[in-house]
């Protein structure tokens, strides 16, 4: 028989027992759960855990918990946002990096710079990358740049003299025309169509004095700029030197889905970082260069960006110890060795003084790129407005695919573009 | 007055009364606590919420009628995606209808191991709205997928990449609809045992041959089932999500050509920040919802044959 006497007690003591277990001195050894959110290659997820595992031996109780996203990405990192479990520091990057910032969605970390999050090592002018509208709202993790990445075994198969810094946009059509007709294979074409990457499309306004967004976080292009890039593309397709519509819709912006990495190219215009996640899908050797330009003694379009950020959730539990995170993740020689250049060059100049003797020849590549291109790089562009990454994802993207599927003629994407970025950026 | 009145009614059994009421609230109660967090709950607030810009961060401003007004005037890819979700519910509904409807008619010819059939056929039904299946449908109908690769051995026919290209991707997905036809089938399979065998008889008697006893018969009698069926599907074809988001990888793509209504709204909220704006779009697809049930009803008088 139950006693309701003896049951109330228990219970009463249960609780009691409860209460004490939520207080701070029997949590001591209770562990303390952090988590990180990011998308990438496995090789990527591989290192992020790897420097955690060491930032988890070096803090006794922290547990974290690493989650790696795909194309669902962003999605998914709404979703936990508005559902009040973001998770406590998660990865963005530029062409979103302010549409989340000024949402409110990261913590400001100007309270923990120079204190908890060392800067003194970092490359100058580094934290401005990660500035919007006068707070740090990000920890720049690397620095990178759009670049090409080329199948170099191709290009001397086919006695090609491979592209370089003056390639100007035509030189590279012919050059992909004559490539692809060089290889002869089914369903192989030079490049994949790069006319739906917005990175691809900025360096291009970037050539001709444009801007994607000005300060004011308008379009900072015309109509008929957005045309000629179509324009370009949908000549490049029809005379069969950039992948097929059908191939082309496939991708996902991410590195497994490029065509490049699918096997239906030998060149991607991508980011300078990601040359050792290509090569290593690819069996022949990848090189590294710029993009195309407009006229052989003009600029670059190039410009240093942050490769990824870090941002603390405006809502994570314990922001010092997040903060603490992305100081050992940034400053740490240690974690430095692990991570090395896979999300770009390092920020610290201590840790690229370490890591860098000890990379490998493809990561070298890359960090020869990005120090190569030092004199022709511009300024970095405005932050984004909000609707940027809408703007890119649900309106860029699939009038690009309109114009490669036949379905609207470059001029009438241009002008759709720039009449539904009026009705996106304005909320 | 009042006070005499009460006095009146017998006191114990006014508390029986009572307490027989809360016995049953009692026993109601984990449906009753369901349906009011996890249903009603949620359903009023997003009703709040459509009349509101919430972001999901920030704090839900009044913007009144707003969201209604732009999804009527400024959004064109809302008429994409009810573009998509009409040609989807149209043609999806009377495939799988008639499909279920012709396996049921063969397996009610009293064949051998029709449990055994009853069971394969039905197994679309538990499968097809996984993830799983809709990874399988991305990989038979790639560019290299299974069907281009039995296309091209079998009669040399280079198929274009179904999955990918606009022109067809929705057709694929119809097409996993019509797959999962098992779970109308079954109700199909009951409605034809329901029908009187002597009606048959009679029938074949007169002179009647199959197709005429099919369309004199069995069809008349089995409308109330057809109706049964063809609203539920309905209703599930207008919520279909699952199949384009896996598809797509949630894009809705190529170029939005897999664009359903649930796919758009869960864009405009996760994606696009937009929990106030998708709010409303529920509450537009609950009103094409109900129209089209109400419509079914309406019309169910002149088409409908019941027994009694």
């Amino acid at each position: 028989m139950i006693n309701r006497r003896h049951f109330l007690r228990n219970a009463a003591l249960f609780g009691a027992g409860a209460t004490l277990a939520t207080m701070p001195a029997f949590r001591a050894f209770a562990e303390e759960s952090m988590r990180l959110y990011w998308w990438g290659t496995p090789s990527r997820a591989e290192r992020t855990l790897g420097a955690a595992k060491l930032f988890e031996a070096a803090h006794s109780g922290v547990k974290i918990v690493g989650e790696v996203g795909g194309s669902d990405y962003w999605a998914k990192l709404t979703t936990m946002i508005a559902g009040g479990n973001a998770p406590d520091i998660f990865q963005l990057e530029p062409s979103r990096f302010a549409d989340y910032s000024r949402r409110g969605t990261n913590l400001p970390l100007n309270d923990y710079l120079g204190k908890v999050i060392r800067t003194d090592k970092l490359v100058p002018g580094v934290l401005d990358l990660g500035t919007v509208d006068g707070k740090v709202t990000g920890m720049p993790l690397s620095l990178n740049a759009f670049a090409m990445i080329y199948d170099a075994d191709a290009v001397t198969k086919a006695g090609l003299a491979a592209p370089s810094a003056k390639t100007t946009w035509d030189d590279f059509a012919k050059f992909s025309i004559d490539l692809t007709k060089a290889m002869g294979k089914k369903n192989v074409w030079a490049v994949g169509n790069a006319s739906r990457y917005t990175y691809a499309f900025e360096a291009f306004l970037h050539q001709r004095g444009k801007k994607l967004y000005n300060e004011a976080g308008k379009l900072g292009y015309e109509a008929s700029d957005a045309a000629d890039w179509f324009g370009y593309w949908e000549s490049l397709t029809k005379n069969g030197g950039c992948v097929s519509a059908e191939i082309q819709a496939l991708d996902k912006v991410l590195v497994d889905s490029n065509p490049l990495a699918t096997g239906n190219a030998v060149i991607a215009i991508a980011f300078s970082n990601q040359l050792p996640a290509f090569q290593k899908i690819s069996k022949s050797t990848l090189d590294i260069t710029s993009l195309p330009v407009s006229s052989a003694d003009g600029p670059s379009g190039l410009f240093y960006r942050p490769g990824l950020h870090w941002s603390i959730a405006s809502t994570a539990k314990n922001p010092e110890l997040a903060a603490q995170f992305i100081d050992f993740f940034v400053n740490d020689l240690e974690a430095g060795k692990i991570l090395q250049v896979e999300r770009g060059v390092p920020v610290n100049t201590d840790v690229q003084a370490a890591v860098l003797p000890s990379i490998d020849a493809t990561a070298k590549k890359t960090v020869d790129y990005v120090n190569g291109i030092a004199d022709r790089v511009g300024a970095y562009p405005p932050a984004v407005p909000l609707g940027a990454g809408e703007l890119d994802e649900r309106v860029f993207r699939p009038l690009a695919d309109k114009v490669a599927f036949g379905q609207l003629t470059p001029a009438e994407a241009g002008s759709e573009l720039v009449s539904s970025a009026d009705r996106i950026l304005k909320a | 007055m009042s006070i005499s009145g009460t006095t009146e009614r017998p006191v114990a059994g006014g508390r029986l009364r009572f307490g027989d009421g809360w016995a049953g609230y009692g026993f109601l109660a984990p449906w009753l606590v369901g349906f009011f967090l996890l249903t009603l709950g949620p359903a009023i607030a997003s009703f709040y919420l459509s009349l509101t810009d919430y972001s999901g961060l920030g704090a839900a401003n009044w913007v009144g009628a707003e969201n209604y007004v732009r999804i009527a005037t400024d959004d064109p890819r809302f008429w994409t995606a009810m573009n998509v979700t009409f040609t989807f519910v149209l043609l999806s509904v009377p495939l799988k209808l008639i499909f279920a409807l012709a396996v049921a008619v063969a397996l009610n010819r009293g064949l051998a191991g029709l449990s055994f059939f009853r069971a394969i056929f039905y197994l679309p039904s538990l499968v097809g709205g996984s993830v799983a299946v809709a990874v399988l449908w991305r990989q038979v109908f790639a560019g290299d997928g299974l069907l281009n690769q039995a296309l091209n051995a079998l009669f040399g026919f280079e198929g274009p990449s179904w999955i990918s290209n606009p022109s067809t991707s929705l057709y694929t997905l119809i097409l996993l609809a019509v797959w999962q036809f098992g779970s109308s089938m079954i109700i199909f399979l009951a409605g034809l045992r329901q029908i009187p065998q002597d009606m048959y008889e009679a029938a074949s008697i007169d002179g009647a041959g199959k197709a005429r006893q099919f369309f004199r018969i069995t069809l008349p009698l089995l409308t109330p089932v057809i109706f049964f069926n063809a609203v539920i599907l309905t209703i599930d074809a207008f919520k279909a999500f699952t199949s384009a988001f896996v598809i797509s990888d949630g894009t809705g793509g190529p170029i939005d050509s897999t664009l359903f209504y649930t796919l758009y709204l869960y864009q405009e909220a996760f994606t696009n920040f937009r929990f106030g704006y998708a709010s409303a779009l529920a509450w537009v697809l609950v009103l094409i919802i109900a129209f089209f049930t109400a419509m079914s009803f309406l019309t169910a008088r002149f088409w409908v044959h019941y027994d009694d």
